[in-house]
């Protein structure tokens, strides 16, 4: 299609602003994010409990003491440790997203299957920096921080 | 996270998972709450910022002076980064849930593409212009770019309508405020930029006697969109076509409707839209239009929302919307021919009605 692009057109950010700093200080940028993920995970939790309450109360299934009492199965602890792991990269993405280098740590957090966190020595964790596109992380001066 | 059939909301399927549901409940509370109560203080401080640094009168207008006011401030800056990270928890939970069950959701368009009521015509040659290849409202993949657009786009527009759309409540209300002939003759109906097809599905239940059409580029959006309307039994033909080249037969039209469609394009295709829309209504039709304000009335808005205006479209993928609110649409539609009018808003936050008639 046959179209000059005015300056209105072509002033704005394509791929979603994903990597954008508002605040001056990227840090507190990215808090604020972490702070709204953190609210969502713990209004999803909150409305399944108030939903598992009310189904189980309804249906007299729910003895004195039977949550505070049960002991996880080996299924249970592995299933809900990958939970907790999703968890931790919903919430904490933002933190590790350099401000102006893309999206990588969103797209890693959306992975169903993200890599495990290496061990932590400079030897592993060198590749997987740089898989991220965060090889420079340590050399480049980070904007709005003190100098 | 699980996913199955946990019935309907209105008339429209729940979310296939508690926990989606959950977090996109939390991302319309936190929306409603952002354009309440933080939205109060901000109207205040932004008044007080512009008095702070003595911008008044035409230079409210201006963006590149009122940048220079509000980038700085903390307060504003938190407004756009918690609205942009609003924005994104949507996309980004629907998208996910979604992408991971994409065989499900394909399998079901797939099931319903040739059922009936009405019909679905996709255009695999159509070339897709430039124009709308782009990451609407930030939007995975847009609307052209994701086979599960129409779903994506349909649930995260939940926190937008604010508890008006799983019945198409929003939608409903429009078709039955839609401009009519003056001579109440509507044989057929053609809404421009359908996109899932919630306004013309209402136009076919407002007009039950009449024949529907609903036009969009977006071909994942349109299946989507007949998806629904087979689902609740409205004979709508949706169709992938431009509205600037409908293929429709000249006179041929009585209403033709375009909600949300013209800040979706450059002001170039606005007026061969508006050409295309006088070509093919029939002399006493009219061309009903909700679309933002333009001209006079955009030069009244307050300062803020015209910072917030150009925020949208620089950070929420809103590409072409400046070049729209920067036109005058009342005089496009002029310049087509038309008998053109601004009507009092037909909905709650004040997008004007733009309503043109086709000489007799």
């Amino acid at each position: 299609m046959e179209h000059t692009p005015t300056k209105a057109a072509t002033d704005y950010i394509e791929h979603g602003s994903a990597s954008y700093s508002f605040l001056p200080d990227p840090v507190v940028d990215a808090l604020v994010q972490v702070v709204l993920e953190l609210g969502a995970e713990t209004w999803v939790t909150r409305r399944r409990m108030l939903v598992l309450e009310r189904v189980m109360t309804t249906h007299g299934l729910l003895p004195d003491l039977a949550v505070e009492t049960y002991t996880p199965t080996a299924e249970d602890a592995a299933a809900w440790r990958a939970e907790r792991d999703r968890m931790m990269r919903s919430v904490y993405a933002a933190l590790a997203r350099r401000p102006g280098v893309g999206d990588a740590a969103a797209e890693l957090a959306k992975s169903s299957n993200p890599p495990r966190r290496p061990p932590l020595n400079a030897a592993a964790a060198a590749p997987r920096a740089q898989a991220m596109g965060a090889s420079a992380f340590d050399r480049a001066p980070r904007p709005g921080a003190a100098s | 996270m699980i996913d199955i059939d946990r019935g309907t909301n209105g008339r429209t399927a729940r979310l296939r998972s508690l926990d989606l549901e959950s977090q996109q409940d939390f991302v319309r509370g936190f929306r409603e709450w952002m354009v309440t109560d933080m939205d109060a203080q901000i109207r205040d401080h932004s008044e007080a910022l512009l008095q702070a640094h003595g911008v008044t009168g035409d230079r409210s207008g201006d963006v590149e002076t009122l940048r220079a006011v509000f980038d700085p401030d903390p307060l504003i800056a938190a407004r756009l980064r918690v609205w942009i990270t609003n924005q994104r928890q949507m996309w980004a939970g629907l998208s996910g849930q979604l992408s991971r069950h994409r065989d499900h959701y394909l399998a079901e368009l797939d099931r319903y593409d040739a059922m009936g009521p009405g019909s679905l015509a996709l255009d695999p040659d159509l070339d897709i212009p430039d124009y709308c290849r782009h990451e609407i409202h930030i939007q995975p993949g847009g609307y052209v770019g994701d086979e599960l657009s129409g779903e994506i786009y349909h649930y995260g527009t939940n926190s937008f309508y604010m508890g008006q759309n799983d019945a198409d409540e929003f939608h409903t209300m429009l078709a039955r405020r839609t401009a009519r002939p003056q001579d109440g003759q509507v044989k057929r109906i053609v809404d421009l930029g359908t996109g899932i097809g919630q306004l013309a599905m209402t136009l076919k239940e407002t007009f039950p006697d009449a024949e529907v059409l609903g036009l969009d580029v977006a071909g994942p959006m349109l299946r989507y969109a007949h998806k629904r309307a087979v689902e609740l039994g409205l004979d709508v033909r949706f169709e992938q076509r431009l509205a600037e080249d409908s293929r429709l037969a000249s006179d041929s039209v009585d209403i033709a409707t375009a909600y949300i469609l013209f800040h979706e394009v450059p002001t170039t295709v606005a007026h061969k839209i508006c050409a295309e829309v006088f070509r093919i209504l029939r002399p006493g039709g009219v061309f009903d239009v909700t679309d933002f304000a333009t001209g006079a009335l955009k030069a009244q808005a307050p300062a803020f929302a015209t910072y917030r205006s150009w925020a949208d479209h620089h950070f929420n993928g809103e590409r072409w919307r400046e070049e729209f609110v920067n036109s005058d649409f009342v005089q496009t539609l002029r310049e087509a021919g038309f008998e053109a009018e601004l009507q009092p808003s037909k909905v709650a936050w004040m997008t004007p009605n733009y309503v043109a008639r086709k000489p007799l």
